[in-house]
């Protein structure tokens, strides 16, 4: 039995779709109150004002790199108390690994509380609890990129073939020993790619965190944008640039050799 | 009192579906059993129950005295090895780690966390890769070797548990012709030599008919055959099956029907 | 330690790269760990502080706050939307540009890459604050340093998708005696869609996190009342404003787990 015409065509709803965004953007316009020709109007203004950054001033160069190493090094410890929260907490937020239904439900919660605090509120927090300084600034990294680091690591445990975790009940393992010898050197080289990717997430965020207190460059970036010295300031953003771009060729070529 | 005994065995999935009725079955320590049947006749989900990967719904097992029940399944499992058609090796680590798997039972959850192994099992492990002749593979990464070496690690790991009871869910379904010649006469002789009572799933009725003491049948969850190989004529064939082997070969529709 | 207990490897000790991955983070934290300020007193002496600012949480919320909550908050959405939304429409042409298959001469192609670089490395706050200072108070600061990161982001990983595309149905496609650009059109954009739409949905959830920090500049969104009610220690406010935003991420998850499924499923078929 053949067709003998043509199928009709399936409904398109792509321009449906495309109009309805449309639509709710020139909404958002409306009510934001943008007006995005302040941006052409702007345009002379903002040449003159990014002519202002041109002169780089050095001047403190060591008590810059300083804060950038301090920078980096609040990353650098955000991200392995992250790794170490993450570890032990995904297991139980992997299906096939979790003991029981009330420990995936918690576990899995937990690790969504975690990614949602933006880490600027949980920065502020502990800043209030531990006073200023580079600390708070390290806690509230882990406590927020712990929560991204559970979920990629759960997602990842799951992905690991059923197999190979039967293999392990069958010969009478125990919850730690299936994470150990059937979970983890399975999906060693996506861990390794996602811990590199948060590291390199932590460094900007950490920049950042200065601005509440909590160390680092951003509060020194901060003042001087603050005071209009525009010079200093200039050598400090790109003194931030070239550091997150190394980092991120860093992590590129590790990723590249472990491939 | 016989070695592993099933009494009025059922298994109902969750869905509805009822992969085991009552199945009753008396096996003697030290025989070599091959396990024949349709697709979805249940051959699976039998020797899936016996070490409670997928526990019976209904019905008693018993293994050595032992009843199963929900509280003793990894101390059954310490001493039950299993071979999987997939193989189920953990594919980055190496072959030797793989088979010390088979001695984690003996463990506690802190030493298996760094990978340690007392010299005891390096020992028995060793004698299990000398068995299935793989000594000299003990140190490639699993997913190294061939379909046929991969089973002979995954017996080998079996082995390493230095268990009374071998049961292989089709393991040289994945298997080339030759390998699977190899893996069959290695179970075999580990039955004969060591005494340890194999239970195997089988495809193939020449096979079963060539290695196996005693052969039992399912289809569609009854237990349909229970006698020697010289029993199963092609007129019992036909009735498991639904059609003899030679019938089968001339017509390829039923042949797919079976597949 | 026992003696006779030993690693799965031929000569019994643990393999360099598992010893070298633990020993060297755990040295440069001991060697840094001044650098941050990190001692087990500081933070032992903090925990019944936090606990107490946790229970001064839990208080009767302030309900008259509630409507500029409600008018932040629709403020930090709209920021996200209309920043991703620009930022997609610049960074297809853009990401083209920056794909070594797809771009028309190495040099453009270069330097359009080098610029994405550019872009991506500053913080979303760093150019918040760059467009502050230039542009004055309000959202639209903020909706450019989001959407200028996001372009830089997107960019980058339109070109990516793009470069690994399956050249055998370009050429079916270029034997037909087109032109670059509709093979680019109808050959490579369609097989990078599929990654695009994943990519999309998680920089939807960086930005929307990334907007409601923005306000601590004045670029607009719930950050500034953010920091604001912590500095005033205005418990009531400060657990309105961080379940809401719990709540905005959260089902922000949620409805991209489901667009998630159903865009594998092709409801988004162009033709």
């Amino acid at each position: 039995m053949s067709i003998k015409t043509l199928p009709p065509k399936p409904k398109n709803l792509f321009p449906v779709w495309l109009s309805v965004a449309l639509a709710m953007l020139w909404l958002i316009i409306w009510d934001l109150g943008v007006d995005f020709k302040d941006l052409l109007y702007g345009v002379e203004d903002m040449t003159e004002y990014f002519s202002r950054y041109g002169a780089p001033n050095f001047s403190n160069m060591s008590s810059y790199l300083y804060l950038m190493v301090q920078t980096l090094v609040t990353a650098f410890w955000g991200t392995v108390l992250a790794f170490i929260m993450a570890a032990t907490i995904a297991p139980y937020a992997a299906r096939p690994l979790t003991p029981n239904a009330v420990a995936y439900r918690v576990a899995k919660e937990l690790l969504n509380f975690m990614r949602a605090m933006p880490d600027l509120l949980l920065a502020l927090i502990f800043v209030s609890s531990m006073g200023l300084g580079p600390l708070p600034g390290v806690l509230a990294l882990s406590v927020h990129t712990a929560g991204f680091l559970g979920k990629f690591f759960a997602e990842n445990m799951e992905r690991v073939p059923a197999g190979k975790y039967e293999a392990l009940s069958a010969v009478g393992a125990g919850f730690t020993q299936k994470i150990v010898f059937a979970a983890w050197p399975s999906m060693l080289r996506e861990a390794v790619g996602n811990t590199l990717y948060i590291f390199d997430r932590n460094v900007r965020m950490a920049a950042v965190l200065g601005l509440v207190g909590a160390g680092g460059i951003g509060l020194e970036l901060h003042d001087a944008l603050r005071l209009f010295k525009y010079n200093q300031a200039s050598a400090l953003i790109i003194i931030i640039l070239i550091t997150i771009v190394v980092i991120d060729n860093l992590s590129s070529w590790i990723r590249k050799v472990l491939n | 009192m016989a070695y592993i005994s099933l009494r009025e065995v059922c298994k109902v999935y969750p869905n509805g579906y009822c992969a085991l009725k009552n199945i009753n079955l008396d096996i003697e320590a030290g025989q070599f059993i091959a396990v024949l049947g349709p697709s979805g006749a249940g051959k699976s989900t039998l020797l899936r129950a016996m070490n409670a990967l997928d526990p019976a719904t209904q019905g008693e097992i018993t293994i050595d005295g032992v009843t199963l029940n929900k509280k003793n399944y990894r101390k059954i499992r310490a001493h039950v090895g299993m071979v999987f058609q997939q193989f189920n090796l953990v594919d980055r680590l190496n072959v030797m780690t793989n088979v010390l798997v088979g001695r984690l039972a003996e463990h506690s959850w802190l030493s298996s966390l760094f990978y340690l192994f007392p010299k005891t099992d390096y020992q028995i492990a060793e004698a299990a890769l000398r068995e299935v002749d793989l000594l000299d593979k003990a140190w490639s990464r699993a997913d190294k070797l061939s379909g046929g070496q991969q089973q002979r690690v995954g017996i080998a790991r079996a082995l390493a548990q230095q268990p009374k009871l071998i049961l292989a869910d089709e393991p040289i379904a994945s298997l080339d012709p030759k390998a699977s010649e190899e893996v069959l006469k290695l179970l075999r002789k580990i039955c004969s030599e060591k005494g340890i009572t194999v239970i195997v799933n089988l495809h193939q009725v020449e096979y079963a008919k060539q290695y196996a003491d005693r052969i039992i049948a399912l289809n569609a969850g009854w237990l349909v055959f229970d006698g020697s190989p010289e029993q199963l004529t092609a007129a019992k064939q036909a009735e498991i099956y639904g059609t003899t082997f030679e019938e089968t070969s001339h017509e390829p529709e039923l042949v797919l029907a079976h597949a | 330690m026992n003696p006779s207990w030993y690693w799965p490897t031929p000569n019994g000790k643990p393999p360099l790269t598992a010893v070298l991955s633990v020993v060297l983070p755990i040295a440069v934290l001991v060697l840094t760990a001044s650098t941050v300020d990190m001692s087990y007193n500081k933070v032992f002496y903090a925990l019944p502080r936090m606990l107490d600012f946790t229970q001064h949480l839990w208080v009767m919320p302030d309900w008259h706050y509630l409507p500029q909550l409600g008018e932040k908050m629709l403020e930090t959405v709209e920021m996200t939307l209309l920043a991703t939304a620009l930022a997609v429409v610049i960074s297809m042409p853009l990401g083209i540009l920056a794909a070594k298959n797809a771009s028309p001469n190495p040099w453009i192609f270069r330097m359009t890459r080098d610029l994405l670089s550019f872009i991506r490395a500053l913080p979303e706050l760093v150019w918040a604050l760059v467009f502050v200072s230039a542009l004055g108070l309000g959202p639209l600061p903020g909706i450019m340093a989001l959407a200028l990161v996001t372009v830089g982001f997107m960019g980058k990983f339109i070109a990516e998708s793009i470069e690994v595309v399956d050249f055998k149905a370009v050429e079916g496609l270029e034997s037909t005696g087109c032109t670059k650009f509709q093979s680019i059109l109808y050959a490579m954009l369609p097989q990078a869609v599929p990654d695009f739409i994943g990519s999309l949905l998680y920089i939807l959830d960086h930005n929307l996190r990334a907007a409601s920090i923005l306000g601590l500049v004045g670029a607009g969104g719930i950050g500034y009342d953010m920091v604001m009610s912590m500095r005033l220690f205005n418990y009531e406010r400060i657990g309105m404003i961080a379940l809401s935003i719990y709540a905005l991420v959260t089902l922000l998850d949620r409805l991209s787990d489901v667009f998630r499924q159903k865009a594998i499923g092709g409801i988004l078929n162009v033709h």
